[in-house]
């Protein structure tokens, strides 16, 4: 029966199914023997037709999987087997799993998945009832010298049913059963330590992928496990490699790549660790609210002797040593929302190392659009970073760092190809300079008066900021400069936001020319004119832009009036 | 205006076989065409109905595929917009036939061939007329690649000895294929021939190496540069247009047309091999939360980035057979080609003032 392994190694090209046809008719023959021989009813020999029908049942599968065709069933005969569980259950399992694939093959995924369950119960039952390495199928047709040490074995058992597990992981993820197929994924990545049955590389890098999935169910507990282990296990690579691996890994020449992209997945750790706290801290305008801070901190008090029965619950990756290494790496960074500006800033620091990290090997030439999206998550850091400081002059500081690494690179970026990058760096940078003239503002609020140096710079924060609204406004523009009469889904918000906030900045210019003060009036009020006009035509866009749909309503009402006594005022002064 | 954004899908149904196989009349097709942009197919128990931008029959020419599919996308490459023909289909459904025409002539003046020979001619026509209207004011330079992309390494055709090129990035120039050969062309002959040769050494390379051309993408790109001098300010436009030919769609692993299958763990392989791809399809549904995801797009959409829901006009044209037979590819072809439409291109004119040259 080995033959049929051999066999298919030899397959001349032009015949690539030749020697499964004649695989088949020797254990057709050899079944038959069987057959004859199985009259006494011993149970052994049942076992050993069963492991016969599932060489039959993989050999058909080959088939049909090459020649499209669904003729054949894979017999589920020794299924039936199932009393006898010590002595089939390392058939029943590979069995499950070949019925599992090919009901999906025939998209029946439920019955797939009613099989591959099947054999988790079977493999559970073993293991609590018997539990010693079993036979595997393929001794039953060696010679007593041959056969396999119980290593060997229970080596070929566990992965048999790593085999089961990763299935069942692919099962729920296509029954959209997400968090059930992320508790398998991570299992069969657990399993794959244990048994030595992994690449590092591409061990490190799934592990660093599940953690995105933890990230976006803010189980950052959860996440830096995946990370750390990620960060351990790829330090591995290409290092001695366990013995029994012949095989090389397949993608040693793109180490750094691995590694700055597990760097980027630590990035993003960081940054939603601490857009996550500020989400928890923040009141109805943004800010950092004190009374919910000492809560939270009173609260992890609490919470800090019951953290150590939480961390047992989760599925740990590896035996004593990696553990050891694992802890280690992730001692170097909390996994606890950060509640003061101490806490968000050792966070802050790890992400940034990342940063540097990542960016050695994404260089801009080569790597436009990941060196770009680092920067942008570097730029974001210093966002949260920023809502976390206190004193309004270091916080402005934060975002003139932002601007100072954004800029030059928007100022290269060709839009002819990376256009939907620009309109985020023009977003961003309006942004930017819109907080930052708001915090102006706001110190200079605190004045006795305002300095002249004040106002000039609140007036070129403002004016940045309209520049930068206004290119992203032009961007929208079809190729004969004309504003589309109705937005995209995706761009409405942003651009509708921009139009907002170039309004409210041509409200805040200061200036001691009413004339000029009146003329920025009339432009802030066309911008809101917009859109209200825009949201009348067009009631979808309603819901996107409420509160600032009702701001502008506000507006059209008002700054008419306001102009008309600045209109007096002037004239009484002529 | 809205609609020139979107992508344009083009079905193109081929003639069964060159034996007369229509004895078994309508009985041995699977499809209907119904008018010029809609379709029937004859599925069980309902037959379905797929619109599309335009449906070629049986009898429709060569010439009439390429001014209904190309003509336009041709222009607008001469107007500053990058434009991106695709034949998608199974093998054996006429994408080569469509895009190159009959196989065994080298002969480009030969009535039946294809979109690319006739997008050359045209668009060498328009380059001739736009200068003849200009005078030495305007100046064209057309540069082209031609590159296979293979099991995700990238060759070039127009240097057979060259393996394993690079896709990187530049911040003024977009994606490119570090290496590749770029040649200079000057008319619609030359650019021909350069297309021949490279297609020869495709064909070479598959039998030599063991790569099938069906399992291959090629991308036949070509460069439109032109220089306009204006009172001292230069205005510099290019423009890009990539003919596909795409590997057979029966094998594309990478589409995401598989429906429910599981993917199996090789026997001898640990890796188990899409352990990572079951993982990025969990952070795939992340809720807008900031992410990344280890797992790069396959080099072709890499490469093509601009012209799938990006900065550029692009059509496709979806090759069916019509024989019952191939009814499960065609409906998942036309399915392909229905799914196609709804992506959106956003067209820019590409256009860079490098002011004041004194």
């Amino acid at each position: 029966r080995t033959l049929s392994a051999v066999e298919s190694l030899k397959d001349p090209e032009t015949e690539p199914y030749r020697s499964k046809y004649s695989a088949r008719a020797l254990l057709q023959e050899v079944k038959q023997l069987l057959s004859a021989a199985e009259e006494g009813g011993e149970a052994v020999l049942a076992v050993r037709r069963a492991v016969l029908e599932h060489e039959l049942g993989c050999v058909a599968t080959a088939l049909t999987a090459i020649l499209k065709e669904e003729a054949f069933l894979f017999p589920a005969g020794p299924l039936s087997l199932a009393p006898l569980l010590s002595l089939c259950i390392r058939l029943c399992i590979p069995v499950s799993n070949n019925l599992g694939i090919l009901w999906s093959q025939r998209d029946e995924i439920e019955t797939a998945q009613t099989y591959l369950e099947s054999a988790e119960a079977l493999y559970n039952q073993y293991m609590k009832e018997d539990g010693n390495p079993p036979l595997d199928p393929s001794e039953h047709f060696m010679a007593e010298e041959e056969k396999f040490t119980d290593q060997e074995r229970s080596k070929r058992f566990e992965k048999a049913y790593t085999h089961t597990l990763y299935y069942l992981a692919q099962v729920y993820q296509h029954l959209d059963m997400i968090e059930k197929a992320a508790q398998y994924c991570h299992t069969t990545l657990k399993r794959q330590l244990e048994y030595c049955g992994y690449y590092p590389v591409e061990w490190a890098r799934n592990a660093a992928t599940l953690s995105q999935y933890y990230l976006s169910k803010e189980c950052f507990m959860e996440a830096r496990h995946c990370l750390a282990a990620a960060s351990v296990i790829f330090s591995q690579a290409g290092q001695v490699p366990s013995a029994e691996d012949d095989e090389a890994e397949p993608d040693q020449q793109d180490l750094p790549e691995r590694k700055a992209e597990i760097a980027r997945c630590w990035i993003k750790y960081c940054l939603n660790l601490l857009q996550s706290a500020r989400k928890l801290l923040e009141d109805n305008i943004g800010e950092l609210d004190p009374d919910r801070q000492l809560e939270l901190k009173a609260q992890r008090k609490k919470e800090e002797d019951e953290k150590e029965k939480g961390r047992k619950k989760a599925v740990l990756f590896g035996t004593s040593d990696i553990c050891d290494s694992v802890l280690a790496m992730e001692e170097k960074v909390s996994s606890v929302y950060p509640l003061d500006f101490q806490e968000a800033r050792e966070i802050f620091l790890v992400g940034q190392n990342y940063v540097q990290e990542a960016k050695e090997f994404f260089q801009v030439d080569g790597y436009v659009t990941d060196h770009i999206e680092i920067v942008q998550d570097h730029s974001a850091l210093f966002k949260v970073l920023a809502f976390f400081e206190e004193d309004y002059e270091r916080r402005c500081k934060m975002h003139k760092r932002r601007i100072d690494m954004l800029e030059p690179i928007y100022a290269d970026l060709n839009p002819q190809y990376y256009l939907l990058i620009c309109r985020q760096l023009q977003c961003e940078l309006a942004d930017t300079y819109y907080e930052m003239m708001d915090l102006k503002v706001a110190i200079g609020n605190r004045l006795e008066k305002l300095d002249s140096h004040t106002v000039k710079k609140i007036n070129s924060l403002a004016q940045f900021a309209i520049k930068y609204y206004e290119l992203f406004l032009d961007s929208l523009r079809n190729p004969d400069k004309v504003f589309p009469e109705k937005l995209e889904e995706d761009v409405l918000r942003p651009a509708m936001v921009a139009k907002f906030h170039i309004a409210r900045l041509y409200g805040k210019l200061i200036t001691s020319d009413s004339k000029k003060q009146l003329e920025n009036m009339q432009t802030s009020l066309e911008y809101y004119t917009f859109l209200v006009d825009y949201c009348e035509k067009y009631p979808d866009a309603v819901s996107a832009i409420e509160t600032e749909l009702e701001l502008s309503k506000e507006m059209v009402n008002l700054l008419p009036a306001s102009m008309e006594r600045l209109r007096a005022k002037l004239s009484s002064f002529v | 205006s809205v609609e020139g954004d979107a992508i344009k899908v083009f079905v193109r149904v081929r003639p069964p076989s060159d034996r007369p196989a229509l004895t078994e009349g309508d009985q041995g097709l699977c499809l209907s065409v119904l008018s010029s942009n809609t379709i029937r197919l004859h599925s069980k128990p309902e037959p379905k109905i797929f619109t599309f931008d335009y449906v070629a029959n049986m009898e429709t020419t060569q010439e009439s595929v390429f001014s209904s599919v190309a003509k336009n996308i041709v222009e607008s490459c001469m107007n500053g917009y990058n434009g991106t023909i695709f034949a998608y289909g199974q093998t054996g459904s006429g994408k080569t036939f469509t895009m190159m025409g009959p196989s065994d002539s080298d002969n480009f003046t030969h009535s039946l061939r294809g979109v690319i020979p006739r997008s050359f001619e045209y668009l060498f026509f328009l380059i001739e007329r736009e200068k003849e209207k200009a005078g030495s004011g305007k100046s064209f330079l057309c540069k082209c690649s031609f590159i296979e992309i293979y099991n995700e390494q990238i060759f070039d055709l127009l240097d057979s000895a060259s393996a394993g090129l690079f896709l990187r990035e530049h911040i003024k120039k977009g994606v490119f294929v570090d290496g590749a050969v770029e040649q200079v062309l000057s008319s619609a002959a030359e650019a021909y021939q350069v297309l021949t040769t490279g297609w020869r050494n495709r064909r070479v390379a598959s039998t030599s190496m063991n790569r099938e051309s069906s399992r291959s993408h090629a991308v036949f790109t070509i460069t439109v540069e032109s220089m306009e001098k204006n009172n001292e300010v230069v205005n510099i436009r290019s423009s890009l247009l990539n003919l596909v030919d795409l590997a057979g769609s029966e094998r594309q692993k990478d589409t995401h047309t598989e429906g429910l299958r599981l993917k199996e763990a090789g026997n001898i392989n640990r890796s188990l091999s899409c352990l990572g791809q079951v993982i990025t399809a969990l952070v795939d549904v992340g809720n807008g939360k900031q992410r990344h995801i280890c797992y790069r797009d396959s080099k072709l959409t890499f490469l093509l980035r601009d012209s799938l829901g990006g900065n550029a006009k692009t059509c496709i044209i979806a090759n069916v057979h019509p024989g019952s037979k191939c009814f499960g590819e065609t409906l998942s072809t036309l399915n392909f080609a229905q799914r196609a439409k709804l992506i959106k291109n956003k067209a820019v004119v590409n256009e860079d003032t490098q002011g004041n040259v004194s």
